[in-house]
């Protein structure tokens, strides 16, 4: 019993790998939640029944990669790894169907729960992101696992419905679109998520090169929308089919008529709600007479048609019910979220029957554009001999010889990051002490005015909140409070990483094929990172010690054998000995990088946490790195109060 | 390599005096008779391949003993090298762990270990083997003037010495951080590690990291993690309001020789950061070092250097020395961060003017 509770604790705590094969629900040449019975009953108006049996596909030309919706009903904010009755039954209603054309790919996630969703509405401070924290991180992981090991070149469609809609429209804006994964993708399924594209366009939002699908066999595109009934359309305070960003509107195809228009609608609907759909009040029942449907799925040709519409009230498909009393066919379908005549209705439409009431369309859809893809393996393509083509770079990436991604020139971060990694106000000091109406600047400190004050930063930890443990978001504050007599930088001490990548410094990569050198301006700190790995540290250091490795065109640097003395930013925040950072770096193109780091330390925090930023090139032709060697700048601060003299009256106070 | 985590800069002051006490590990120097150039490890792009860590610990000194010629015999070589040896063998032996403490006040010794207990050999790494280039055994790094020796400093360098020696007497040695050398204050590495030129200290941690790309030579030192950014091509001028620790530095290529020439050096830099309050020749706005870095065997680089300072030195002067390839790991050397040292001496300092003045001021208590 120890046992058990021991080995889920510490998986609660570590990254997922998805090497393992429980971290799947789906994934071919094996008996998983994709392995059942989609034989379904197809009802037509008149009230005769006819069987349709299903089988997979023997020779799928491409591959399917799904994440699933909100549907875990674990307790916690976030899910546990374990796969319950609802994952598997959502892989059933809403994927295992795509079997019939491609390999299924479905990563098990710690997803944002019901529960977490409910908090998520109910607090608009809770730090809740249905695309940032670990239902990204692990869908992330989950992608990078299948590229680098399943993939091999292979068309792949990417299926996903509301929060997995969500987590796969920043998994393409950051992974694919425009870079060279793109040249992979068959399509993109965004179904049940408001994916913003510019009004009246089909590209530009979301994404910068992949638009939306609207033809037949198109192929590298988009399909998405949000489903309402005609006869319940979005209210105000809907929150499907609208976007916040001026200009844009949300993403409506038709997966049924791509190019436009109304059409009767294709639909797989479940014969009795699946755990997903339960949420939803109304009865299913598809025939007034019995014996009611046996199989696990019915299909009611010409029963409902869908028609993308966009109006002051949103974009969205809109479904018409063709119901007739006076044949034996139900005359509505279930879907809708929340009991007749409620606000819910308005505000999430038929959101449990995004995918159910357009399934065999999307099948249409996906089926012809796996015919008419042709994978980047059997295209011609310059690109260096030996890299798979997953791991192809952006263009227009520099090279070295040996055809890595060649990081070398001088980088720093915008923005100010380094005053605080979490999202953040404006605030007047970086100290404070009590004042006569709220706190005011402290004594140290007043003299700077606004040269000493703290801009705004939208942060870049992943989810927004360092998920510290409550003694250590404690000693954080105390950190905070403490800042003058604490922060390692104040002392020009070695700022540890990932902290040195982000400060108002730039830094020098010196790589060649065997050696990869960064050079600080700040303190003139230095990484060797290593490239053959030497084992365990053998001691503690301020930066670390720093193993990297090439995954396709990302630098992966793996830091261990901290010292607990470095901080992540100048607001406090903190670790100890036993974290453990993951660093990616990617070029997104000549001048940029992409750079992730995670954070991993059982100590200090609940989970493995993210950060992502952006590092951006000085490309001055005379680009060159200044010298802050600081230590003589602080002799003052550290020393002055044991000169023989001390040259103020009365003497600092010992930092 | 041991690993030095604290600064042990505390003793720095002392590494002038350190003399034949030191043993390393260090491979030895030998054959340096070029190989021929097809041979050596290359880059990409054909260049000689100068990638790795490197040390270049010597027991050769920077200037010759009086006396001595260029060349020493194999037969003198040999017996500096063995007597150190010897040396380094007594130290790794085990100790006494019954012995006495030392004696209050030291043993009246001058040397690093020999006061009231400072490092033993474990932390010593001075290089075990004479500096053998081109054939023959050096008695001193320096090869021009042909003494072996610094050149005179001109006129203008002594004045200068006299005015900075005059101001330092209006300070105690302890008064205030700035009266200690620059090595104790974990601003440089003792002697001149990081250069330019890149001489060897006496005592430890004489490593260096090179890595090259197709437009930079990068040179880490270990001691103070110092790094030195040497761009390839054509030089870009400096404002001479820039002058950064270590200097300017533009390389290129004549044949298979790396050739750097650095200006700018920082005001501050003398040829030893060790000595005390810089009394020495600070370098001038005119100095150029010219350096070159010639891969002779793959795991030798002959490194010969000039500098010219002519408002320093009447000459001027150049030298040259093995630098042999290591593969072992170079570890942080995060100096400052530990530098207990500093506040100690300076606090130490202060503790005895309180002494003092208590026994000069009689307690008015009693």
């Amino acid at each position: 019993m120890i046992l058990v509770f021991a080995s889920v604790a510490v998986f609660a705590q570590d990254s997922v790998s998805y090497a393992r094969p429980e971290a799947w629900l789906c994934r071919p040449g094996r008996t998983d939640a994709c392995s059942v019975d989609l034989s379904t009953t197809i009802l037509s108006a008149d009230g005769t029944r006819k069987a349709e049996r299903w089988a997979a596909t023997a020779a799928p030309a491409v591959d399917c990669f799904y994440v699933y919706p909100t549907v875990s009903r674990d307790t916690g904010t976030y899910s546990d790894m374990q796969a319950g009755d609802e994952e598997r039954d959502v892989v059933r209603s809403q994927f295992a169907r795509f079997g019939s054309i491609c390999r299924r790919f479905a990563p098990l996630y710690r997803q944002v729960t019901v529960a977490g969703l409910g908090r998520m509405f109910s607090s608009p401070n809770s730090g809740i992101s249905m695309s940032r924290g670990t239902n990204y991180d692990d869908v992330l992981a989950a992608w990078n696992h299948y590229l680098a090991n399943d993939n091999k070149g292979r068309g792949v469609v990417l299926i996903g419905h509301s929060q997995g809609a969500y987590l796969l429209d920043e998994l393409i804006r950051w992974e694919i679109d425009g870079k060279s994964a793109q040249s992979l993708v068959v399509s993109a399924l965004l179904i049940g998520a408001n994916i913003p594209v510019p009004v009246g366009k089909d590209l530009g939002g979301s994404f910068q090169s992949m638009p939306l699908c609207r033809r037949d066999g198109q192929t590298g595109c988009v399909v998405s929308f949000v489903s309402f009934r005609s006869t319940v359309p979005p209210s105000g305070r809907a929150l499907f089919g609208r976007v916040t960003t001026p200009g844009m509107q949300a993403a409506c195809t038709n997966p049924a008529a791509l190019s436009g228009g109304s059409r009767g609608l294709h639909s797989y609907f479940s014969a009795a709600p699946s755990i997903f759909e339960r949420t939803a009040t109304t009865a299913y029942r598809w025939v007034r007479t019995d014996p009611q449907v046996t199989t696990q799925f019915v299909s009611v040709p010409g029963l409902v048609s869908g028609e993308c519409v966009a109006d002051s009230l949103g974009s969205r498909l809109v479904l018409t019910v063709h119901g007739d009393p006076a044949d034996p066919r139900a005359d509505d379908i279930p879907g809708d979220m929340g009991a007749p005549g409620t606000a819910t209705r308005a505000q999430w439409g038929m959101h449990l029957v995004d995918m159910s009431a357009t399934m065999g369309d999307l099948l249409s859809v996906v089926a012809r554009q796996a015919s008419a893809f042709k994978a980047p393996a059997a295209r011609p393509a310059a690109r260096p001999a030996g890299l798979p083509p997953a791991m192809q770079p952006a263009r227009g990436v520099p090279r070295l010889s040996n055809g890595k991604p060649d990081m070398n020139g001088i980088w720093r971060a915008f923005g100010n990051d380094h005053y605080d990694i979490e999202p953040h106000n404006a605030r007047g000091a970086l100290a404070w002490r009590e004042g006569p109406v709220v706190p005011v600047p402290a004594a140290e400190v007043v003299a700077l005015g606004a040269v000493g004050s703290v801009p705004s930063g939208r942060g870049i930890v992943g989810g927004g909140k360092i998920p510290y443990t409550p003694a250590a978001l404690a000693r954080r504050n105390e950190n905070r409070a403490n800042w003058l007599s604490r922060d390692p930088e104040i002392k020009c001490y070695l700022p540890g990483v990932p902290r040195a990548n982000y400060m108002p410094f730039p830094f020098q990569v010196f790589q060649s094929t065997s050696a990869f050198f960064i050079s600080y301006e700040y303190a003139g700190a230095t990484r060797n990172i290593l490239l053959k790995d030497p084992g365990p540290p053998e001691v503690d250091s301020w930066m670390g010690q720093s193993v990297g490795r090439w995954e396709g065109d990302t630098f992966v640097v793996a830091v261990s054998g901290f010292n607990a003395e470095t901080w992540f930013d100048r607001a406090g925040n903190h670790h100890s000995e036993a974290l453990k950072v993951t660093e990616r770096w990617t070029m997104a193109g000549p001048d940029h990088i992409r750079y992730e780091a995670t954070m991993e330390d059982p100590q200090t925090f609940t989970r493995p946490w993210t950060i992502r930023t952006t590092l951006y090139r000085d490309v001055d032709p005379d680009a060159r790195l200044g010298q802050f060697k600081c230590v003589e700048f602080v002799e003052e601060l550290l020393y002055g109060h044991l000169r023989k003299r001390p040259v103020t009256t009365p003497p600092p106070a010992k930092p | 390599m041991p690993i030095h985590r604290a600064s042990f800069s505390a003793l720095a002051g002392l590494v002038l005096l350190a003399t034949a006490n030191h043993a390393a590990a260090q491979a030895p120097a030998r054959a340096t008779a070029a190989r021929p150039a097809s041979t050596l490890p290359r880059t990409p792009d054909g260049r000689p391949d100068l990638q790795g860590n490197w040390s270049n610990a010597t027991m050769t000194p920077l200037e010759r003993a009086a006396g001595q010629a260029r060349a020493l015999t194999r037969e003198q070589a040999a017996a500096l090298e063995k007597g150190r040896a010897d040396v380094k063998e007594s130290g790794d032996r085990a100790i006494d762990p019954n012995r006495p403490p030392p004696p209050k006040g030291g043993d009246g010794s001058t040397g690093a270990a020999g006061n009231v207990g400072g490092y033993n050999y474990f932390f010593i790494d001075a290089g075990d083997h004479v500096a053998f280039v081109n054939g023959e055994f050096r008695s001193s790094i320096i090869v021009s003037p042909a003494n072996g020796r610094l050149p005179a400093l001109t006129p203008a360098a002594r004045a200068w010495a006299q005015q900075r020696a005059a101001r330092n007497r209006g300070f105690g040695q302890y008064d205030n951080p700035e009266n200690r050398p620059l090595a104790e204050r974990c601003l440089m590495s003792f002697g001149s590690n990081a250069g330019p030129p890149m001489i060897p200290n006496a005592f430890y941690n004489n490593n260096y990291t090179i890595v090259q790309t197709k437009d930079h030579v990068m040179i880490m030192t270990e001691m103070v993690h110092d790094v030195r950014t040497i761009r390839m091509g054509r030089p870009t001028p400096t404002s001479t309001d820039v002058r950064p620790w270590m200097g300017v530095s533009w390389g290129r290529w004549e044949g298979d020789t790396l050739v750097v020439e650095t200006s700018n050096v920082h005001p501050l830099q003398v040829l030893s950061q060790s000595v005390f309050l810089n009394a020495a020749f600070g370098a001038t706005d005119s100095l150029r070092v010219t350096e070159r870095f010639h891969l002779t065997r793959p795991n030798v680089i002959l490194y010969r250097f000039t500098v010219n300072d002519p408002l320093n030195f009447t000459a001027p002067w150049s030298g040259e020395l093995p630098m042999i390839r290591m593969d072992e790991q170079i570890y942080e050397y995060a100096c400052h961060e530990g530098n207990y040292a500093l506040s100690n001496i300076l606090s130490g300092a202060r503790a005895m003017e309180r002494d003092s003045s208590a026994v000069k001021k009689p307690n008015p208590k009693e």
